[in-house]
């Protein structure tokens, strides 16, 4: 038989319902699921452009050195930017800020768009010198490792629109708005993060 | 930020961080692994995620980075 002791939580139980709180799931399963095997294959074409590279050393250095390094570093601020912006917004649409949460997302498809009007750019300037996928390898990795991303940033940058859209046309926002802003945040940070890899690895590393 | 632009700086004057191409290398991943674990922890928020995502995305990081070096730093073993 239970006592009234007994039913007192203690500071013990206190600390684990605290600890159990504080452990958040961004998004859903489903999401991470999708993100951790996506990441997963950029890393297997990370590794094989690392590999081609250590046969082709000169060819890959002579190749990079025909890329445009300020391009690729004002896309990653860019994309840096855009991520913070997604944070801004997820933080304003948890507290009820609607509008603010649009104006947020607004700004991140933004700087988004920006990132696709510079890799336009850039593309249209290797077209220009008759570079294309079939030059060499360095240019089959650039191409694959470069346009797989480029093709993310296209798909998210809709979707950030649809979300400073609906933000701003919502009264209120509800607990599934929410979740959903979530999933959607954790696909831009993870186009975002890929591209902090992306830029190092095939413009810079000498 | 400031990393993306050091490392900006470092792509355009290669030699300016290390003499050695693998050390300069090795340095600008790590810079960059660095930057998204950053993105990961804090932007995604799985540094207050269950044990197991968090688990699985240092994981990523971690393989990845040690994988990359390694293998860039081939060329200069060899």
């Amino acid at each position: 038989m239970s006592t009234y002791e007994d039913n007192i939580p203690t500071v013990k139980d206190n600390k684990a319902a605290d600890k159990a709180q504080e452990k958040h799931m961004p998004g859903d399963e489903m999401i991470w699921l999708f993100l951790l095997g996506d990441m997963a294959c950029f890393s297997l074409f990370f590794c094989m452009f690392a590999y081609y590279r250590l046969d082709e050393i000169e060819l890959f250095r002579q190749s990079q050195a025909q890329l445009d390094v300020n391009i690729g570093s004002i896309n990653t601020l860019f994309l840096l930017c855009s991520s913070w912006l997604v944070v801004m917004a997820l933080k304003a649409a948890r507290k009820g800020l609607a509008k603010y949460a649009s104006f947020s997302m607004a700004g991140a498809a933004l700087f988004g768009t920006g990132f696709v009007i510079l890799k336009t750019i850039e593309y249209q300037h290797k077209a220009a010198l008759d570079i294309d996928y079939l030059s060499n390898n360095f240019y089959v990795f650039y191409y694959i490792l470069t346009g797989m991303h480029y093709f993310h940033v296209v798909i998210g940058v809709p979707l950030l629109i649809y979300y400073a859209v609906s933000l701003y046309r919502s009264k209120n926002i509800s607990q599934t708005d929410v979740d959903n802003l979530e999933s959607g945040a954790l696909y831009w940070h993870m186009v975002d993060l890929l591209w902090i890899i992306i830029f190092p690895l095939v413009y810079l590393i000498p | 930020m400031l990393i993306s632009i050091f490392s900006w700086v470092v792509g355009i004057n290669h030699g300016m961080l290390f003499e050695k191409a693998f050390l300069e290398s090795a340095a600008i991943l790590i810079l960059a692994f660095f930057k998204v674990r950053l993105v990961i922890m804090h932007f995604m928020e799985v540094g207050h995620a269950p044990t197991t995502l968090k688990l699985s995305c240092e994981a990523w990081v971690f393989v990845s980075c040690i994988g990359l070096i390694i293998m860039t730093g081939g060329q200069f073993q060899a």
